[in-house]
Formats: structure tokens, C-alpha cells, sequence
């Protein structure tokens, strides 16, 4: 036993000596320190309890019972220190790989290796194993370690196996500590409240204040909530989609609460500015006709429709070159299908002010009147204001159908259609 | 629902009809409050209202959209993109079994309580070319076509029947004739000729409504016929016997009807060099003429148009070889007759993957180009050339206004949407300027 | 686990009563084993202080001054005798229940106070020997009250939605090796309406102790230190947490002082 205990007393002092033989510029290498915070810990818990021994006279059965309390108690820590000090041996022998390759590449190109960047890597490698693949991840490359390891967490516990966090059970601490905090500061608001409003009804009696000047409540017009990825990428945690929407929920509750200024750079970092998701420097610019009429040109395919569409200003003639024929709006028979025509024009206000052309192709005739519509309204756009397109967009007319046809099944007609039953 | 809709539509009506003194309560918003405000009045106090106000100000505004002419023999290009009034009497003459227009108009005319028909460029361009034609050239022909179907072909032959009737023509008309060739009534083999089939109840029935259009000037100019006719080897007509005896021994003889009609068809003709009377011949769908039929024998053979008995002498009246007779004609795709649907027929294109199936052109109505030279082929355009072609266009933005308002002041529009100016400009766009669509799609709302 | 609760209170009504007084004193203490319960005054003496400072806490009746804390007043004013409807209640509860009134089940104070007494006090040795300690609860209006308290003694809660695994698959969820806490403390035993916290069973599976407030529709069988109360409303909530806030802050100083007195805390 005395000579374990001597053994383990000598160790960190071997180190200290190795350290201070050391030339002062080279540091250790992380994985030394790492040992010897592991040993040092050990042998902390084990000084404490030598210098009890040298004091009273204790059985070696207590020993044995007090020293296993010790070594559960800091199985976390050490298990991770293991685990530290594994990954920092296979790193040091990554960047020795590392190194040793990129002197061999330097050599193979002719270049001196000292000066050899990561950058004259990467050339050197795609003129010596030039790829066609087309993930660019499946490529071969040379990098550090460091670049393409995954990194290593900071320990959530202490040396004492304690987590640091008082929320680490939850498993997700950094994503309910806000929420602990977002609740709290709601409760901190109405405590608030109430007390104003006791002072408030005592000062009634008094004079009177004006409410109009308490602007208290924070404004949120031109700002929406922070995206699920946005936000996962902020903190740096995962969120699945129930609780971002129990969370964006009580945001809003702390954000409609009369006293919400107080708590705005709180409120502040789960907020983005609105953009409009039709950017006006998106849209093509007008054509023009040999005449100098503005025109507009699409085409758009949904299903097996084909929808050319030619958008004139004018007084709303329709001419569909379908291949039956030429037809105007009676190409299409319900009443139904006509009015999809219809809405795009509808919902921007400009009945029979625009000209139609249109060549239609394969397709059924709900399909291509629903081609059509989403032709039109996309053409719409170079036409009218800002105002009109977000009233357009927000009316569904700018998104695309891209649900595909629906495949013919074996032993009926269609994808849904049967053979006609005969009975016998 | 739809019943429920028609039913307001006519409740509506019928106390327009009965309450004349508030034809304006339910048509603009101005005009209503005032009405209101009189009869709270009437009611409310103890002194008689004056009821001359109201009287006034219905009369003081005239309805842009209505002719106030009636008489067809004034019509000019004056009068253009205008309704005018048929008179009751006048279309029970003209019109006595209401074959003319389609069933959705007599429906309107009923609901309307007044037959309005419009007055538009082709007719108009008609009765002038009709005014100013020397009649002792041989006879006219004029083709009335359209681009679409349902552009106002008929509605345009009913005006100038209209004018001619009043104009003491004698009329021969000859509505829906394609659903003789269709499936006639009744068939027979005929006893005049082997080969030829006679169909009586129809060709009754056009002698029938020939004697009503023409009951008037027959009686006044009292035609005879020049020869003697043997119906069987027992019956005959005589010669000198009135072609209205003829028209009555034909009802009587069923039997014997469609030879009486060839008869009588050939006694006008013959006797238009005696300058006495001008002939009118107004044909429906005239292209049916000059193609197959869906009749068969009993052997199963088919019959062509020549082996009908009443076709073929209604064909000879479409030739040139008589004086003082106008022929008006109208062709379209009702009148282009395809073979019968069989029960195995698929009404879809087989050879297309169903998905980008479309209903088959020519399965059940003719869709191709509706222009004289593909709807009468080479057979029909040589057999009335020279002929005048009339285009028959849709409404022009001033037509569809007129016809607009005529339905907003018939309380024919319920919704309230309609009577914006946004909801006619909708209509405007679902109809396509058509004029049938427009009917339709004024029906629903 | 052993269900010692459940067979406590029958042995009680067999002794007579200044016995069984002397036992219920003795079960505050229940590290201490039959043969070295001595009287507090005893200890002391035997203690030699000047030659070494040995202290072992579990030789003490009440080493945290416990008794003094808990007040039947204090229970009575924070409506813990409060239980649910009769129709609702767990058989294994029966025992603790004073009585029924107006179709509600009362709880008996006077079975709660030595119950509550001996729960306090093994947290308090929990605490002293640096243990962690998780508070649980998912009774949505006293989250953030459970929170707040189990921050401010540092130690640790879960209030969330539990995930199965936590404790017997934890090297999976927490991606390490980690320190399952010593005690947890349940504010309230159920997860949803009428159903079991899912940790219920997995402390008793990792051999966790466990304190529990016990309602009269929840059930005991699985619980080490239940402690039989209204845990419903929130004034009953605010109790508890002051008293095992007091408890925890009280043994951590305790730990401390005596650490810095130089005293050896020794067990056994």
C-alpha cells in the first residue's frame, strides 16, 4: 500500500521535473497536461485522505469504501479526460501524416515545403488527381486534422461530476435556459404591472396621467419571429419543430404583455427584419414588340401541360392556338376553368385590360387552365405595382403546382381509372 | 337552388308586370329611396300623394338599349345595337311552334313577358340588299356564317322573317332540318317513285306551319294549281284545285303529304313569273343538304338526301332558276351530321395516354372551322353559288352593353355583384363576347 | 425499493404510545443503525474533541435542527391537507387519509409532519455529503417556481418533457459518461392526467432515492421518502420549496463551517 501511495505522490513530481528540464519556448503537448490533470486528480483525492492517515490510525476497510465514494464520484471527469487524451494522441499522429504528405507533395510538385500552403495543396492535388465527381465532398483532399475531425465538446461537468448547467438533465440546457428565462422575465412583468397599477389607482386620486404618453408595449410591425434553422444555427443547439412553435408562442405572449419595452433586447435577438419573399429585382424586365407594345413572354409546365403565353396591354381579347384549332376563351368549356383565367386579373383589379396569347399543348383542360393561371399571374407581375404582387402572392398565385402526373398503375386504365366491369 | 333563383326571377317579375307604379323599386338604389319615401308618405299620412311624380320620372328617362320603332320596315343602321318589341300576334304568325330560336330563348321571352329581339349589322345589311334587289333576276341566295358557334345566325333569320312577313312575302321556312335527316318522325317507303322515302309528319308539319306563316296572302291571292295530280290510283286532285284545299286534304291524308308538299312547292315556284307574290325561303342549317344522312332502309342501306322525297323538293327551291324569291340560309355545325354514336364508341381519343385525353373533335358535334367552303364542301358551294356570304360576328363591346342593361332592367341579374361594373366586366371575359355564353352565364348568376 | 412507509403506521398503532414516540424519533434517522442509537447528549460525550475533531452526522438525532422547521400551523395554513376527490384516490393512500368531506379526502397532518421531517432530513444528509440533488415536477404552473428555487440552492431540475432513457440509457443521450444525480425530488408524481412521471420508474430502476410529494390519487409504492400532502396549489408549492431550499442551504453551510473549524466528517 505505502509504496502505491509513494508511487502516486512521486508521479507529478517526475512531470513537474520533465517540464522544467523542457527548453522554456516548447510547450507540452496537450495530451501531458491532460495526464497529469488526471493523475493530479487522483491523487488530490487520495492526498486528502494520507493526510488524515498520517494524523489517526484508520483500518484499511474504511479506506477502501471512502476511496471508492471518490472515484465514482469523478468517474464522469476522468472518462471524459480519457477520451480527451485518446483524441489528442490520434491527432498528433494525423498532423504528423499530415505534415509528412505535404512534404511529399511539395517534393513531387517541385516547390519548397516550408512556403507550402494550403491553398498550393489543393491546386496541386486537383492537377494530379483530377476529379469528375460531382459531390464535391467525395473529391480527394489533403487538409489538417483539425479542419475535418469532428471537434470536441467542452465537458458539461465539473472535475466532481457535477454538471455546470442546473438545467443539464433536460438534455437540451442551452434551449431551455432561455425559455427558464423567457418565463421569468414574463412573471418579473406582471409582478411589475400590478405594483404600477396599485400606485397608478393611488395616484388617480390625486391627478390624473396620461396614458397616451406610456407608449410601453414594443412594436413589432416589419419584424418576424427567427426561423427553426435560424435559430438552431444562432445558439447552436437542435430544436424540433413542436417546441420552436411552444416557444415562438410564448415569445409572442412576452411580446403583446403592456410592459414589453423593458424586456426589447431580450425580445430583440429572436427577431429578423422582413424581407419580401418576391424581390422586385427579381422580376424580368418588359419586352417590347416590333410596334413598341410592352409585352411579356412565359412558358410554364405543369404535368404534361405546356403553356406559351404572350401578356400584351390591351382590352382583353384571348387568343388560344391549341392544336384543334384556334379558339378565344371558349376554348375551355366550364365555367370553372374560365375563371382561373379570371383571378389573377381579379385579385390586381385589371379586368380586360391585358391581351392574351396563349399556345397550349397536351394536358387535360383543368390542367392547363391551372397552367395557364399561374402563366398569367407570374406575367402580371412586370405589369403592376409591389402592392399588387404581394397581393398576388399572398392570394397562392405565384406558387408553383409541382406535384408530378401520377404514374398509370398495372391492371386499370389509369392511375386511378379501372377497366370497365363486365359481368361475365 | 337554381329553381329557387328562377322562381325570385319570375316572382319578381310578375309584380314588376303587376305593380307598374314601382317598375324602379328594385332597379337602382336612388330611385328606390324615393319610392320609399313616397309611399311611407301614402301611408303614413292622412293626405293623398299626387301619383304623377312617379309616372314622370318613368317616362322622362328613356332605356338607351330599347328601339322605339317596332315596325321591322323601318328598321335602319339608326336603330343598330338596339332591342326592339315583337309583337305577340306577329310571332305566332312567324313563329307558330317555336322552332326558330333555341329553347333557352322562349324561356327568356316567358320570364321577360315580351319578346325583344336585337337589332344587328347582318340583318340590317340583309333588308338593305333585300330593299334594293331587282326581282326579276333570278333568285337571290345569302349564307349566313358565323366564326363560333352561337354568334345570333337564327336570332338574325327571325328579324328578317319578321321583316318580310310584314313586307306580305310569302314565307317558306325551314327550321331545325337537320333533325329530319337526324331521325325523322315517321318513314315510308314512297309510292310515287321506288327507292325514295317519305317522312309525312314532317313534311305535315311544314305544311301546316307554311299555312299559318302564309294564311293571309294565300287566301288573298288565291293560287290554283295548273296541273292534276295522282296521289294513288284512286286519289287525285284535279286541276284548279286552291292550294289551301291542298294543305287541308293533306291533313286529312297523312299519307300522302310529302307529295302534296312537292306539289305545292312546285306550283309557288312555277307561278313566280306572274309577278303576284315574292317568295322568301328561310333555311336552317342548310349544309345538312349537302350531306349524309343517318336514315337507313330496312335492308339496312343508307339513304342519301335525294331519296327523301320532301329534300329533294325542298332542294330545288335553293337553285336559281325562279324569279322573285329571296333565299336567306344559315349554316353550322349542327346542320354537319355524323354517323350515329355507336354504344362501344369511346368519346375520347383511344391512341392518347389518358392522361392528356381530350374530349375527340367530330365524336359527337362537328368542331372543325366553321366557314362556308368547309361546312358546304365542294357539293354545296357549287349547288348555290354565286351566293353573298354574311358574316354573322359576336358582340361587339356596344352590343354587349345594350344586352347587358336589357338584363339589369329585367331584374334578370340577382346578384348584386353583377350589377358592379367590375362583375360586367367579368362577365364581359367569361362569356368572350359570345352571345350564347353570355345567355349562360347570365342565367347562373 | 422497500416500501417502509406503507408498514410504518400499522406498527405504530400496535405500540403504546410513549414507545412508539421514541421509535418515530429514532426513524428520523434511518442510516443509523439499531445498536449505535444513543442519545444526543451521549455523543457528545464520547467525543474527544480536543484530540481530534471526528464528527459522523448519522450518529446525530437531528445533526440539521429539523425538527424546529416543520410546523402543523404552517401545514395546515398552506392547505396541505387538501386532497382530491374520494373517487379518484390510490388505495395504497388510504392509510394517510384523515377522513372524507364533502366527497374531498383530507389528509392526516398528523402522519405528514414526522413523515415530512425524515424526508427533510435525508435530503439535508444528502446535501451535506455533496450530493445532487434534481427537482422534478410537470405541473405546468409550478415550473417556473421549481426552477427558479433549485437554481438558487445550486442544484439541479427537470421540468421538461421526459424523454424514456434519461437514466438507464444516459451514455447514449448525453453522448458521455455522466453523474446520475442522488436524489431527486418529485414536487408531483404525475406526468399527465392520472399517469405515472416517467422517472418514477427509472430512479427506482437506478436505485435513486427519491422524496415525493404524495397526493391522495398518487401512488407511493415506489417511492423512498413519500411525503403524504396537497400538491396541487401553489401556496402548499411555496412551502415546500422554502423548507427544502432552508434544508439544502443549511447542510451546505454546515459542511462548510466545519470544514473550515477543521472537523473530519467521518461515517462509520
Amino acid at each position: 500500500m505505502n509504496f502505491l501511495k509513494l508511487s502516486h505522490l512521486l508521479n507529478p513530481l517526475k512531470i513537474n521535473a520533465l517540464s522544467s528540464s523542457l527548453p522554456a519556448t516548447k510547450k507540452i503537448s496537450t495530451t501531458v497536461m491532460s495526464n497529469f490533470y488526471l493523475n493530479s486528480l487522483k491523487l488530490n483525492a487520495k492526498a486528502s485522505q494520507l493526510a488524515s492517515t498520517t494524523k489517526l490510525p484508520f483500518s484499511d476497510a474504511d479506506d477502501k469504501s471512502n476511496n471508492e465514494r471518490a472515484e465514482n464520484i469523478s468517474r464522469a471527469m476522468s472518462y471524459y479526460l480519457e477520451k480527451m487524451a485518446e483524441r489528442e494522441s490520434l491527432m498528433k499522429f494525423k498532423t504528423e501524416e499530415f505534415e509528412i504528405g505535404k512534404r511529399h507533395l511539395a517534393k513531387m510538385m517541385g516547390e519548397n515545403a516550408e512556403t507550402f500552403t494550403q491553398d498550393d495543396i489543393n491546386r496541386s492535388i486537383e492537377y494530379l488527381l483530377p476529379s469528375g465527381l460531382f459531390n464535391k465532398k467525395a473529391r480527394p483532399f489533403l487538409k489538417h486534422p483539425e479542419d475535418y475531425y469532428p471537434k470536441s465538446k467542452l465537458a458539461a461537468f465539473g472535475s466532481d461530476g457535477r454538471p455546470l448547467h442546473h438545467l443539464f438533465y433536460t438534455g437540451n440546457p442551452d434551449f431551455y435556459q432561455i425559455i427558464y428565462e423567457l418565463t421569468q422575465k414574463y412573471l418579473n412583468l406582471n409582478r411589475l404591472e400590478d405594483a404600477m397599477n396599485l400606485i397608478k389607482g393611488r395616484m388617480k386620486t390625486i391627478h390624473k396621467t396620461d396614458e397616451a404618453d406610456l407608449n410601453t408595449r414594443i412594436n413589432l410591425t416589419g419584424s418576424v419571429w427567427i426561423d427553426r434553422n435560424k435559430l438552431n444555427v444562432k445558439f447552436n443547439m437542435k430544436i424540433d419543430e413542436l417546441s420552436y412553435n411552444k416557444f415562438i408562442i410564448m415569445l409572442q405572449k412576452l411580446a403583446e404583455h403592456s410592459l414589453s419595452k423593458r424586456e426589447e433586447t431580450f425580445i430583440g435577438q429572436f427577431i429578423v427584419p422582413f424581407e419580401p419573399p418576391i424581390k422586385l429585382s427579381d422580376i424580368p424586365a418588359l419586352l417590347k414588340d416590333e410596334t413598341g407594345r410592352p409585352y411579356q413572354e412565359l412558358e410554364v409546365r405543369q404535368r404534361t401541360a405546356i403553356v406559351k403565353l404572350k401578356l400584351y396591354e390591351g382590352n382583353g381579347k384571348i387568343k388560344i392556338k391549341a392544336p384543334e384549332g384556334n379558339f378565344n376563351i371558349n376554348f375551355f368549356d366550364s365555367l370553372t376553368q374560365r375563371e382561373q383565367l379570371l383571378f389573377p386579373f381579379k385579385v390586381v383589379d385589371k379586368i380586360n385590360k391585358f391581351d392574351i396569347e396563349m399556345e397550349v399543348n397536351n394536358g387535360g383542360m383543368s390542367c392547363l387552365s391551372k397552367a395557364a393561371r399561374y402563366a398569367i399571374s407570374k406575367a402580371l407581375c412586370c405589369f403592376v405595382s409591389a402592392d399588387s404582387i404581394e397581393k398576388l402572392r399572398l392570394a397562392g398565385l405565384l406558387t408553383s403546382d409541382s406535384r408530378p402526373k401520377e404514374r398509370k398503375k398495372p391492371g386499370q386504365e389509369g392511375a386511378r381509372r379501372r377497366y370497365t366491369w363486365k359481368k361475365r | 337552388m337554381s329553381l329557387a333563383r328562377n322562381l325570385n326571377k319570375i316572382l319578381s317579375l310578375r309584380s314588376l308586370a303587376a305593380q307598374n307604379r314601382l317598375f324602379n323599386l328594385n332597379n337602382n338604389l336612388i330611385n328606390k329611396s324615393l319610392l320609399i319615401n313616397s309611399v311611407q308618405k301614402r301611408y303614413l299620412s292622412n293626405e293623398q300623394e299626387p301619383k304623377i311624380e312617379i309616372k314622370i320620372s318613368q317616362k322622362a328617362v328613356p332605356h338607351f338599349f330599347r328601339c322605339s320603332v317596332n315596325d321591322p320596315l323601318k328598321h335602319n343602321s339608326v336603330h343598330l345595337n338596339k332591342f326592339y318589341k315583337v309583337d305577340e300576334k306577329d310571332l305566332k304568325v312567324i313563329d307558330p311552334f317555336q322552332e326558330c330560336l333555341t329553347r333557352e330563348h322562349y324561356a327568356e321571352f316567358k320570364a321577360f313577358n315580351e319578346t325583344a329581339l336585337m337589332i344587328r349589322q347582318p340583318a340590317i345589311e340583309v333588308i338593305d340588299y333585300i330593299k334594293k334587289l331587282d326581282l326579276s333576276l333570278p333568285a337571290y341566295r345569302f349564307v349566313l356564317y358565323g366564326n363560333e358557334n352561337g354568334t345570333g345566325k337564327r336570332s338574325t333569320l327571325l328579324h328578317l322573317l319578321h321583316y318580310c312577313q310584314k313586307d306580305n312575302w310569302l314565307l317558306i321556312h325551314l327550321p331545325n332540318w337537320s333533325a329530319v335527316l337526324r331521325r325523322s318522325k315517321e318513314s315510308q317507303p314512297s309510292t310515287y317513285k321506288e327507292g325514295r322515302l317519305d317522312t309525312p309528319i314532317d313534311a305535315a308539319l311544314f305544311l301546316k306551319r307554311f299555312s299559318v306563316q302564309n294564311n293571309k296572302l294565300l287566301k288573298e291571292l288565291n293560287l290554283k294549281t295548273t296541273k292534276k295530280y295522282n296521289w294513288s290510283n284512286r286519289d287525285s286532285s284535279p286541276e284548279g284545285t286552291p292550294l289551301l284545299d291542298l294543305i287541308e286534304y293533306a291533313n286529312t291524308r297523312i299519307k300522302y303529304a310529302s307529295d302534296i308538299c312537292g306539289a305545292i312547292i312546285r306550283e309557288i315556284k312555277f307561278q313566280t313569273n306572274s309577278n303576284k307574290y315574292k317568295v322568301f325561303v328561310a333555311v336552317d342549317q342548310v349544309n345538312s343538304f349537302f350531306g349524309p344522312t343517318r336514315l337507313k332502309r330496312a335492308d339496312k342501306s343508307e339513304i342519301k338526301v335525294d331519296d327523301i322525297t320532301i329534300a329533294r323538293n325542298f332542294k330545288k327551291l335553293l337553285k336559281n332558276d325562279w324569279c322573285n324569291s329571296v333565299v336567306v340560309s344559315t349554316i353550322g355545325s349542327v346542320g354537319v351530321i355524323l354517323p350515329a354514336p355507336d354504344r362501344r364508341t369511346k368519346f375520347y381519343d383511344t391512341s392518347i395516354s389518358i392522361q392528356n385525353r381530350r374530349r375527340v373533335p367530330c365524336s359527337l358535334h362537328y368542331e372543325g372551322p366553321l366557314t362556308p367552303a368547309h361546312l358546304l364542301k365542294k357539293e354545296g358551294f357549287y349547288y348555290l353559288e354565286p351566293f353573298i356570304p354574311i358574316e354573322v360576328p359576336s358582340y361587339s363591346d356596344s352590343e354587349l352593353l345594350t344586352h347587358y342593361e336589357y338584363y339589369r332592367d329585367r331584374n334578370w341579374l340577382q346578384s348584386e355583384d353583377a350589377l358592379t361594373d367590375d362583375g360586367r366586366e367579368e362577365i364581359k371575359f367569361l362569356s368572350g363576347n359570345n352571345p350564347r355564353e353570355f345567355m349562360r352565364v347570365c342565367q347562373t348568376i | 425499493m422497500l416500501n417502509l412507509t406503507k408498514n410504518l403506521p400499522i406498527i405504530i398503532n400496535k405500540l403504546t404510545t410513549p414507545q412508539s414516540q421514541k421509535l418515530l424519533k429514532f426513524t428520523s434517522n434511518i442510516h443509523s443503525t439499531a445498536g449505535n442509537r444513543q442519545n444526543d447528549q451521549n455523543l457528545k460525550t464520547s467525543v474527544v474533541p480536543q484530540k481530534s475533531k471526528i464528527i459522523n452526522p448519522l450518529k446525530h438525532e437531528d445533526f440539521f435542527q429539523i425538527n424546529e422547521l416543520v410546523k402543523l400551523e404552517d401545514l395546515f395554513k398552506a392547505r396541505c391537507h387538501y386532497g382530491h376527490h374520494h373517487g379518484l384516490r390510490c388505495p395504497w393512500m388510504n392509510e394517510f387519509i384523515f377522513g372524507t368531506r364533502i366527497t374531498t379526502d383530507i389528509i392526516d397532518l398528523d402522519q405528514t409532519i414526522p413523515l415530512m421531517k425524515r424526508a427533510l432530513n435525508f435530503i439535508a444528509h444528502i446535501a451535506f455529503r455533496k450530493g445532487v440533488i434534481l427537482f422534478i415536477t410537470r405541473y405546468a404552473q409550478h415550473i417556473p417556481l421549481i426552477e427558479q428555487s433549485a437554481l438558487e440552492v445550486g442544484e439541479y431540475s427537470h421540468c421538461k418533457p421526459w424523454r424514456n432513457g434519461t437514466f438507464t440509457d444516459s451514455t447514449r443521450r448525453f453522448g458521455s459518461v455522466i453523474r446520475l444525480p442522488d436524489l431527486c425530488i418529485f414536487f408531483h408524481t404525475h406526468e399527465k392526467l392520472n399517469e405515472a412521471h416517467g422517472a418514477l420508474s427509472e430512479t427506482a430502476k437506478m436505485l435513486i432515492p427519491t422524496v415525493a410529494i404524495c397526493d391522495s390519487d398518487s401512488d407511493p409504492s415506489q417511492i423512498t421518502y413519500p411525503i403524504p400532502a396537497n400538491d396541487d396549489s401553489l401556496v402548499s408549492q411555496q412551502l415546500y420549496t422554502r423548507l427544502i431550499k432552508e434544508v439544502i442551504i443549511k447542510a451546505k453551510k454546515k459542511r462548510q463551517e466545519l470544514e473550515e473549524q477543521g472537523y473530519v466528517i467521518q461515517y462509520e
